[in-house]
């Protein structure tokens, strides 16, 4: 218990794990509704253009700009130092679109929403009251993906943000690897204590990282094979 | 849901005929708010995807900050050249293409072999037990691997030492780092490849069990004559896949794992990027490596896709 108490007596740590809760809630919300919004028309046969749309987003699969061009990108759009640059540069999860289209185009019945249009829905209502509702458990899988990448994501956070706004991840970094951050913890100790509180400090803080999402994957776990099956079907 | 089911069959086709003399415009100005929904997504990706894209020109221009991706000076292959030429050019790209290659062979057909396992087991909740376990690893941050890495191997106290019973940094020891960054590899992956398998496996038909059970067919040559060839096809894909990417070294657990002593092993292309990019600002430079690593990966997936057109008739791309 002891070593939790430092770990979140340690301010580092303590800011760290609240950017990464703010950067986790905010990055699945944005990562659902961007997946689903494109997954929504890509999946209607009935959409002039479908094809030529879905190629536009499918060749970000293979090709893309690269590290620099990408950072040049963030950088000239004014992103550096800000939040969204953790967010914006991936795009639309284009893994996810898939697997939520053909969930879309296999699971939900036409008739039902050809059904809705007849008693007067817009395209709009048809997505928010038969296809949102009725695609509950695709979108627990996309939500735990999403908040297991968000979490666990450093890189990004490294490349585009300052010191203040680090993930908890990046802050363990400093614990687990370059070892810098554990001065100021154990700074005033004796040599043995102070060995001893880091050996403690790093166990915590690497629970207090791990624990989260090994704690939510095993109540969508059964939907993993569906999700991929349905994902597979077509590339 | 705001609409009563029955009337939902005779409606469709009715809307179905009503439908078809529609002009292209008249369909488009119908489903307006469906590209409304897609104009978002549309803008994000052409802003992050699209432009770096075009701006990989800088890889072939003296990018300066002020003149901007098209407006710097053009250098044609010099930042090639001096790539080619760079004193560690040829250990990156023998680290960058041994850690890869030995990476895939040792731990592809480890998910392959998982699943045929568990795919025997006959009670479900032991078999769900065993899958949640084997999933975990995947979901814990690569971060943390690396840190339990560093614990285990650590040479005071780490477990792997005290059961030797040496003192070994295995950290600083170049021979090691591909045998550390491999097995960390299996351990936090091969359970999460096992699922595309395992999905392959359940659309086999359990009459085909029963069958050959009755036949007098072994476990071993059930697996052999029935899952085996089901699993082909998937492997084959899955091959391809990998293979494509042998050139793209996972950046971050490579990052994580290096040290100064262990870098004659442990220094890819995709560090070099990052280190002379985001650290030295080179940023001409180290796209131009980017771009090098990205050409030679698409060839590698167009042979490869071919190969295997030609070898069992499945193609990816």
């Amino acid at each position: 218990m002891e070593g939790y108490k430092a770990v979140f007596a340690n301010s580092d740590l303590f800011n760290g794990f609240i950017n990464s809760v703010k950067y986790t809630v905010i990055g699945t919300l944005y990562s659902v509704i961007t997946v689903y919004i494109t997954a929504y028309p890509l999946s209607r046969k009935d959409l002039p253009g479908r094809k030529w749309i879905s190629i536009f987003f499918i060749i970000t699969m293979y090709f893309g700009g690269g590290l620099i061009p990408t950072y040049l990108v963030v950088r000239d759009t004014g992103l550096l130092n800000n939040m969204w640059a953790l967010f914006l540069p991936g795009g639309v999860g284009m893994g996810n679109v898939i697997i939520v289209r053909n969930f879309f185009e296999n699971n939900i019945p036409k008739e039902l929403m050809e059904a809705a249009e007849i008693d007067g829905a817009d395209n709009f209502t048809v997505f928010l009251k038969v296809v949102v509702p009725l695609s509950r458990s695709i979108m627990a899988v996309i939500v735990v993906f999403s908040m297991v990448a968000f979490w666990n994501d450093w890189f990004t956070a490294l490349i585009y943000l300052q010191k203040e706004q680090y993930p908890f991840p990046l802050v363990l970094r400093g614990i687990l690897i370059t070892t810098e951050a554990m001065s100021n913890m154990t700074g005033g100790l004796g040599y043995a204590e102070a060995n001893r509180l880091t050996e403690l400090v790093k166990f915590a803080s690497m629970i207090v990282a791990a624990a989260p999402m090994l704690i939510i994957y095993p109540f969508v776990q059964k939907y993993f094979e569906q999700g991929f099956m349905t994902g597979a079907v077509k590339g | 849901m705001s609409n009563p089911v029955p009337a939902a069959n005779a409606a469709a086709t009715a809307k179905k005929s009503q439908k078809h003399g529609k002009t292209l415009g008249k369909r488009i100005a119908e489903n307006w708010q469906l590209y409304l929904l897609l104009v978002i997504p549309v803008v994000i990706t052409l802003i992050y995807k699209y432009i770096p894209m075009y701006g990989v020109q800088i890889a072939f221009r003296d990018y300066k900050p002020a003149r901007g991706f098209f407006g710097s000076k053009w250098v044609g292959w010099e930042w090639f050249e001096r790539f080619f030429t760079a004193p560690n050019f040829k250990r990156m790209i023998v680290n960058t293409i041994k850690l890869s290659v030995f990476s895939l062979l040792w731990s592809f057909p480890v998910p392959i072999i998982l699943s045929l396992a568990i795919n025997q087991m006959r009670f479900k909740r032991y078999k769900r037990v065993v899958q949640t376990v084997m999933y975990a690893p995947h979901f814990i941050s690569i971060m943390v691997v690396c840190g339990m890495i560093r614990i285990f191997l650590s040479p005071y106290g780490g477990l792997i030492n005290l059961l030797i019973g040496q003192q070994i940094d295995f950290m600083t020891v170049p021979e090691a780092f591909r045998t550390i960054y491999i097995a960390s590899g299996i351990w936090q992956d091969a359970g999460w490849g096992t699922i595309i398998y395992l999905a392959t496996l359940s659309a086999v038909d359990p009459g085909l069990y029963e069958a050959a059970k009755i036949d007098g067919a072994s476990m071993f040559q059930r697996i052999l004559n029935i899952d085996v060839p089901e699993l082909i096809p998937m492997i084959i894909l899955q091959l391809i896949m990998a293979a494509s990417g042998i050139m793209s070294v996972g950046f971050e657990k490579v990052f994580l794992l290096q040290t100064q002593l262990n870098r004659v092993t442990s220094d890819v292309i995709a560090v070099y990027v990052y280190e002379q990019g985001i650290v030295d600002h080179a940023y001409s430079y180290s796209t131009a490596i980017g771009l090098f690593n990205t050409v030679i990966n698409i060839i590698l997936l167009i042979v490869v896709n071919q190969i295997a057109k030609k070898a069992a008739d499945v193609s990816f791309v």
